[in-house]
């Protein structure tokens, strides 16, 4: 009877055994599993943080030579007025100002320039037409006493 | 000038009306449905519902009671201007192009179409103060016209009709006895309107062959002519300024390029007396084909090919022009 | 003012209407002068002779030989025709008919017939040109307001107005039914010549009175020499015994020579006048023909020969024939040009690859430009050179201006040293600008290159500077107008358009320019614009049917340059003349509009108080 519970004792004993490797394996396999996850899930978000890092300074990139390209035109625009006045200023004066102006002023001031150019340039195609006429007239009536006389020779 | 866009009409305009309070406007249009507007906003009031064919014209009774409209459905109808209830309807052999009610609203003139062997006519009918009493009888009836009666309009006191047409004539017929009492051949082309001025002492005429005129009814002859380079579908005479103004431009078919600016669809104002173009009023997209002011003059409405009438008031610096 | 049918007419002076037989039967009558003079004895052998000569070529019905009260014949002959037409042919067919060795027929025109017969026939004078006053043929440049005329054509109507600045141009003159066909000015405005059934006439002065008439049947085309002495008529058809072209002298009216039509590929004008009138070229099968004038012969009798020759073009200043041969074989295309009448080679050009050759010399002939336009390696794209001579220098040195894309037009600044190009493909080609004056790396220097425009035709005012880019034709009309200034800068003045425009056309003085739009083009808007040199708008006259416009040119002008230099310098005083003028003219013009406006205001107050009288006595009845 002993032997028979020894028996059925060790039986039992083996049994705990396996169920507790079972556990023990069980246990191992999940904790494999997580730490897979975990790590996909960490390299995922580093990609994404590494994306949206270099999206931000594409976008710095692009904010900034938009900035300068328009530094540039306005720079371009303040020299162009600066020599239509007849001025002289450098570099880093204009610029100084640009960074003083701004934007709307100075293409305003650029319409008015262009205005008054082209006001100008009304007034000397004017000139210039006057001019033509009143020589050809001119012309005309110094020339008609000797068309007077003229004949078919 | 502040436009009003008049939607509603889904085909070309053909002809706008005035109330004589000025309050309402009349237009109708190659759709079925003759339309009523606010003058004053251009908001629509109504349509008469009840032709089956495209409308030529149409006319109002002295008090905006009535209405009465002529159709290519081969019949003229009398409505209720207020409620667009139909009260009566005449029966032709070919469509109605033009309709006038007589001052004081006791004849009606309906002017029937040149087709499949009848010819153009000029009919008188009694205009039934009851539209109980209202028959088809005929008690006058004017022939002549080659092709089509375009426009028909009553004398201020009845003694006597004028008409015009394809035929490039505007005549004269004596209602009593229904003769032809005058003709003019001025014209070159076909005449295209014709609208008598506020007191019935001038009318104008427009014509495809580029003109205007304006004519002294009593005489028949002309006495201005307004120059334009495309043919002239409609003018009207100011009743408040010296003033007439004109829309007509290119047809569709005889313009090659789809350019707004050959077409020249723009309202003309001339000057009655010194025959000049004041000034120009663009917006439409196709010919126009009907111009009124209203009683007042201080504003018009056109109507056009383009399917739209366009309602005009007059900034306060047109009337200090001279 | 409108002249109707009066004194001289026109188209009358052709009429061939067989009804008008009995009226104009002078008209089949010629006049057979230089015969020769013979005793009674030998008359009826000569009238057998003459009479034998005529009846070959049409029935006569009449031949008279008077005879001298010495029993002599005077030497001339009337003969009379059944038909005008007969008689004609015969006149043609015999004029310069040699005789024998001392008698060249000279068969005389019509209207001194008349004369003849109506005068005693017993002691007709030798024939003279009739002397005619003929007034001053450039009265027209007399104007005191310095206008110019121009020509319009509508409808089969030709009329002649005034150009105005303050009001709409003033009919100067109109004639009913003055010309069949298109008429044109002379070179320097000194005639205008109509065209007729049986020929043309040329009309001058401020009257337009007749000057003379060209008696050539079917005549489609004239054409003057630069000078205006001569002209040449064409008559396509060529009635028989007539020949195709014939040139004239146009002050006496006389025929100088005819000659049968060219080969079909050369193109009208068939005959090339030098700017003095002292020669004229033609092209001929492997030749230039050089005539000496007024002679009409060859020059040292004997042609230029120029094998395969294809286009030949005089400087307009000096006795410099330019031409091209294409290439053939292994020799290349060439462009020569020849002093005249000496005949030597001045300068030449060889050029490789040709398609095709065209010579644009500058107005003073200063510069010659020859287009090569040139095909690529494939043989498929096209590309033009211009090849520049430089006339006034010493060896006439030639630059080569390569454009890499196809010329659609080239054009000369006149009496300028600027060129205008317009290159490229499609709609909208690119527009350069050159100069000949040498830069620091001597070369031909570009201005401008105005990118897509869209232009067909460059039109450079004749005082120069101000120049129009004009899209004519499929383009509809855009006009951009430039300035270039003297210091070479291409400035934009203004752009604008003339709707279905296919003309462009500067007055002769360059302070205006018209823009045409002909009833065959686009009939609703024919008519003409007429616009300041720099694009503002000044007349829109519409004209029924308008068929063409065109300036009248002027003559040379008979000022020195010092005369010139001296108004430049006084031009102050001259303005200040000028501008009140011009002030006084608006005044009254304004003051007569208002006046006008008026009168119509008045009248028309007149009627309506007329009507209203009228109205009351008819509601009175």
């Amino acid at each position: 009877q002993d032997q028979e519970r020894m028996e059925r004792r060790r039986e039992v004993i083996e049994q705990r055994k396996e169920a507790h490797e079972r556990a023990v394996l069980e246990y191992e396999r999940e904790e494999r599993q997580r730490s897979q996850q975990e790590a996909i899930r960490r390299a995922e978000e580093e990609a994404k943080r590494q994306k949206q890092e270099a999206e931000a300074r594409e976008e710095e990139r692009v904010a900034r030579e938009m900035r300068e390209r328009e530094k540039e035109d306005l720079l371009r625009m303040a020299a162009e007025l600066d020599r239509k006045k007849g001025g002289k200023a450098s570099y880093e004066e204009l610029e100084a100002k640009v960074v003083d102006l701004d934007k709307d002023k100075l293409i305003r001031e650029q319409k008015e320039q262009l205005n008054r150019e082209r006001a100008e340039f009304e007034k000397k195609m004017a000139g210039y037409a006057k001019k033509i006429d009143h020589t050809e007239r001119a012309c005309r009536e110094v020339e008609r006493p000797l068309l007077e006389q003229w004949y078919d020779v | 000038m502040r436009p009003y866009l008049l939607k509603g009409h889904e085909r070309p305009l053909t002809c706008a009306k005035y109330s004589r309070e000025g309050d309402i406007v009349f237009t109708t249009a190659k759709d079925t449905k003759p339309t009523a507007w606010w003058a004053e906003t251009g908001e629509r009031i109504g349509t008469y519902n009840g032709h089956n064919g495209a409308v030529w014209a149409v006319d109002v009774d002295y008090d905006t009671k009535r209405i009465v409209t002529g159709s290519a459905d081969n019949t003229a109808k009398i409505w209720v201007a207020e409620t667009g209830q139909e009260l009566y309807t005449f029966h032709k052999k070919t469509p109605v192009r033009s309709v006038a009610i007589s001052p004081g609203d006791k004849l009606l003139a309906l002017v029937t179409t040149s087709q499949m062997g009848y010819e153009s006519s000029i009919q008188i009918h009694p205009f039934a103060q009851d539209t109980a009493d209202q028959t088809d009888e005929v008690v006058m009836e004017m022939k002549g016209h080659t092709g089509i009666i375009t426009h028909v309009v009553f004398d201020l006191c009845n003694r006597w009709i004028l008409s015009c047409g394809e035929d490039a004539t505007v005549r004269k017929w004596d209602i009593e006895t229904g003769q032809e009492i005058g003709r003019n051949k001025d014209h070159q082309k076909g005449i295209n309107d014709m609208q008598l001025n506020k007191e019935g002492t001038m009318f104008i005429t427009a014509s495809s062959d580029y003109t205007s005129r304006l004519f002294d009814p009593r005489t028949m002859e002309t006495v201005k002519i307004y120059r334009t380079q495309r043919p002239v579908n409609a003018a009207a005479i100011s009743p408040l300024m010296d003033h007439i103004a004109l829309g007509g431009g290119q047809e569709a078919k005889d313009v090659t390029t789809t350019s707004n600016k050959v077409g020249q669809f723009q309202v003309r104002v001339f000057h009655k007396i010194f025959e000049d173009e004041i000034g120009t009023i663009k917006g439409h997209f196709g010919p126009i084909n009907c111009i009124a002011f209203s009683p007042d003059g201080r504003s018009f409405v056109s109507g056009a090919e383009d399917g739209y009438a366009r309602l005009h008031h007059f900034d306060p610096s047109y009337f200090q022009l001279e | 003012m409108v002249e109707k049918d009066s004194v001289a007419g026109g188209d009358d002076d052709f009429q061939v209407d067989p009804s008008e037989f009995k009226k104009d039967l002078w008209k089949t009558i010629i006049l057979v002068d230089n015969l020769p003079v013979v005793p009674t004895e030998k008359f009826d052998k000569l009238l057998s002779v003459v009479t034998k000569i005529y009846s070959q070529l049409g029935e006569v019905v009449e031949l008279v030989m008077p005879k001298g009260a010495d029993g002599m014949s005077k030497g001339f002959a009337f003969v009379q025709f059944k038909t005008v037409e007969m008689a004609k042919l015969a006149q043609a067919r015999t004029e310069s008919y040699q005789l024998d060795k001392s008698h060249i027929f000279k068969v005389n025109g019509f209207e001194d017939v008349e004369k003849y017969m109506a005068a005693d026939e017993k002691a007709p004078e030798p024939q003279v040109e009739p002397f005619q006053e003929r007034g001053n043929l450039r009265d027209w440049c007399l104007d005191p307001r310095a206008r110019d005329h121009f020509a319009i054509r509508a409808g089969d109507e030709t009329e002649i107005f005034w150009n105005e600045v303050h009001s709409t141009p003033q009919s100067a003159f109109s004639r009913g039914q003055w010309s069949e066909g298109y008429p044109l000015w002379s070179p320097q405005g000194s005639y205008f010549a109509t065209f007729h059934r049986m020929g043309c006439a040329i009309w001058g002065t401020l009257q337009f009175s007749k000057f003379a008439r060209f008696e050539h049947p079917g005549v489609k085309a004239v054409d003057f020499s630069p000078c205006e002495r001569y002209l040449v008529t064409w008559s396509q058809d060529g009635y028989e015994g007539t020949e195709n072209v014939i040139i004239w002298d146009v002050r006496s009216g006389r025929k100088l020579r005819g000659f049968s039509a060219p080969d079909p590929d050369v193109a009208w004008p068939f005959f090339k006048f030098n700017h003095d009138g002292s020669y004229v070229a033609r092209r001929g099968k492997d030749a230039i023909n050089v005539y000496s004038l007024p002679d009409l012969q060859l020059v040292d009798k004997k042609k230029v020969q120029v094998e395969n020759v294809r286009d030949i073009s005089w400087s307009p200043r000096d006795n410099y024939l330019a031409y091209w041969t294409p290439e053939a074989g292994n020799s290349p295309a060439r462009v020569v040009i020849l002093d005249i009448p000496s005949r030597k080679e001045v300068a030449q050009k060889n050029i490789f690859s040709v398609a095709d050759i065209s010579l644009h010399w500058q107005s003073v002939g200063d510069y010659l430009a020859v287009k090569a336009d040139r095909l690529t390696k494939s043989k498929k794209g096209k590309f033009t050179d211009l090849h520049i001579f430089r006339m006034r220098e010493k060896g006439l040195p030639v630059e080569v201006i390569e454009i890499n894309s196809a010329i659609q037009s080239f054009a000369w600044e006149p009496k300028g040293h600027r060129f205008a190009v317009i290159h490229g493909e499609g709609a909208k080609p690119d527009v350069s600008f050159y100069t000949m004056i040498r830069s620091k790396d001597n070369k031909i220097k570009l201005l401008a290159k105005l990118d897509k425009k869209s232009a067909s035709n460059i039109c450079w005012s004749p005082q120069g500077e101000n120049v129009i880019l004009a899209g004519l034709k499929a383009m509809e009309g855009s006009l951009e107008f430039y300035f270039i200034s003297k210091e070479d800068e291409v400035q934009h003045v203004v752009s604008t358009d003339h709707y279905m425009a296919n003309e462009v056309q500067w007055d002769p003085s360059g302070r205006f320019v018209t823009t045409t739009v002909p009833f065959s083009r686009y009939q609703h808007e024919c008519g003409y614009n007429i616009w300041t040199m720099h694009g503002k708008l000044l007349h829109k006259i519409a004209k029924d049917r308008f068929v063409s416009f065109s300036w009248r040119p002027r003559p040379i002008s008979l000022l020195t340059p010092e005369a010139i230099k001296n108004i430049r310098k006084n031009l102050r005083e001259y303005s200040k003349k000028f501008d009140a003028e011009d002030e006084r003219l608006r005044r009254r013009l304004e003051a007569g509009e208002s006046e006008h406006r008026r009168m119509i205001l008045e009248e028309w107050t007149k009627f309506i108080l007329a009507k209203e009288e009228e109205y009351i006595q008819e509601q009175d009845m």
